[in-house]
């Protein structure tokens, strides 16, 4: 299945579950900005999920995979943290067990920021645990694989 | 160097005006012995917060001091101790440290009903280069991981190598999270490095620290009116309704609910695929305004200052009660 939304679409590969959304503007967030969030996993994901995995590693067993991709706005362009370009893939020497938004036992993640097609991006994967790794690895470089960010 | 922040929009609400909302609350809670008032006692006793709902409902001002470190405070929890914590009290980055990215809770109580910022601040790198991941190696910044200690708030220091983002983007690479600054003003309005992309974890909503607690500041205490309602439960198809007339000429109005039944936590129940995070505030148009129930069991919103009347739908599953309080000046 393919879903695709917000000028992304992304390949949701059999035994994953993905989401594409934008969070609504509300009247309180004082002139914040939304942009496209994917959320994509190999377990199923709460509705109620904080951008970066909040409220859902926690749900995460060994074998499982989060794959997040969150959006920042144009102003970002050009900035050195997003200095690169294009979709990057994943390597096991990324991963580490302090490289996670909440560290929990077992969990390993990776972060990685780029601009694809003018649009910045920061890439964050969260694997369930080292001994799955090479796995998911290869999984979640497939999942890139069939990644599309348009203009 | 950032200036102290305040961490409160407002002062503290007087005594005496909290005092009667608590008592005048408590009796409704004390009154007969119903199915409904039994929940309605059974969800305060066992409520999560482990502290005073009451006080946390109703004193938005000193929400902390209820709270104490709110949940997941310990180390083995993941998440970075708040600054005021590990910074002699101040609510700021410390010294070799910038802000680096920020989140928000949406109708934080510790707001007013507003969004809560999160700003995580990053040690800062030597001239160490970091790739794409924006996090530089150790030894390329001057702090260690450890716990703190010598307060409840012993959440990590210096340990997450995780960068939000949004602020400092003209640095390739920061240092891990050496500790969060709490603020109700947007982080972008008081540091000009940080962007206005949002970022949002609820799931951090009640996470705290004594430090954080604002400092009463007296005030003429505003002449207040309370509106109570219950709502109950309804269905998606069959919702139900409470209508609410709000005061003419009033200054101010915040709805505040409590749902009864607390497995309502974390649920999506309430058409959370189209208004996301379910906790939408207030919406819509005209003189008619509607409050969808959130899936938190504690919420509240300002009100528009145009509305004249609310509307609140519930569209939860039979057993699912909500309480109303409607207050302002």
């Amino acid at each position: 299945m393919r879903l695709s939304a917000q000028g992304v679409a992304v390949a949701v590969r059999a035994g994953w579950e993905g989401r594409v959304m934008r969070r609504e503007a509300t009247e309180e967030s004082d002139g914040a900005q939304t942009y496209a969030v994917v959320h994509l996993s190999t377990f199923p994901l709460p509705e109620q999920r904080g951008d970066f995995g909040a409220g859902v590693t926690e749900l995460m067993r060994s074998p499982d995979a989060l794959v997040i991709l969150f959006e920042y706005g144009p102003e970002s362009l050009h900035a050195p943290l997003f200095a690169t370009q294009g979709i990057p893939r994943l390597r096991a020497d990324m991963f580490s067990s302090a490289r996670l938004q909440r560290p929990l036992p077992g969990q390993v993640g990776c972060q990685l920021f780029f601009t694809e097609n003018n649009r910045p991006f920061c890439l964050y994967v969260v694997a369930g645990s080292r001994a799955y790794l090479p796995r998911i690895i290869t999984e979640v470089n497939l999942v890139l694989e069939g990644l599309e960010i348009l203009l | 160097m950032l200036a102290e922040i305040n961490e409160f929009t407002e002062t503290e609400r007087s005594p005496s005006f909290s005092e009667r909302v608590v008592n005048r609350v408590s009796r409704q809670l004390g009154r007969g012995s119903n199915r409904r008032s039994f929940l309605t006692k059974s969800a305060v006793v066992g409520s999560a917060l482990a502290v005073n709902p009451l006080q946390f409902l109703f004193r938005p001002g000193t929400a902390y001091a209820a709270l104490g470190c709110g949940p997941a405070a310990d180390c083995g929890s993941g998440w970075t101790v708040f600054c005021c914590s590990v910074n002699h009290g101040k609510n700021e980055c410390p010294p070799g440290s910038i802000p680096a990215g920020w989140w928000k809770t949406d109708n934080s109580s510790f707001c007013h009903g507003r969004a809560r910022y999160i700003v995580d601040c990053n040690a800062t790198c030597g001239g160490c280069g970091c790739g794409s991941s924006g996090i530089c190696s150790p030894g390329c910044y001057n702090c260690g991981c450890r716990c703190n200690t010598g307060s409840c708030d012993q959440r990590r220091h210096c340990c997450n190598e995780f960068r939000y983002g949004q602020c400092h983007q003209e640095l390739a690479c920061v240092g891990p999270v050496v500790c969060r600054v709490s603020t109700c003003t947007a982080p972008w309005q008081w540091d000009a490095a940080c962007t206005t992309t949002s970022a949002t974890a609820n799931a951090t909503a009640l996470h705290a620290a004594p430090c954080l607690e604002a400092k009463p500041i007296p005030k003429e205490e505003p002449e207040m009116w309370v509106i109570e309602k219950e709502l109950p439960p309804g269905t998606p198809q069959a919702p139900n309704t409470v209508v609410i007339g709000l005061p003419a000429n009033r200054k101010s109005a915040v709805v505040r609910l409590m749902l009864y039944n607390e497995k309502v936590k974390g649920a999506s129940l309430w058409g959370a695929h189209v208004f996301h995070q379910g906790v939408q505030g207030l919406w819509g148009g005209g003189k008619v305004w509607e409050l969808w129930l959130p899936t938190k069991y504690v919420v509240q919103s300002t009100i528009h200052p145009q509305a004249h009347q609310i509307v609140l739908v519930n569209r939860g599953p039979a057993g699912l009660p909500a309480t109303v309080t409607v207050s302002g000046t």
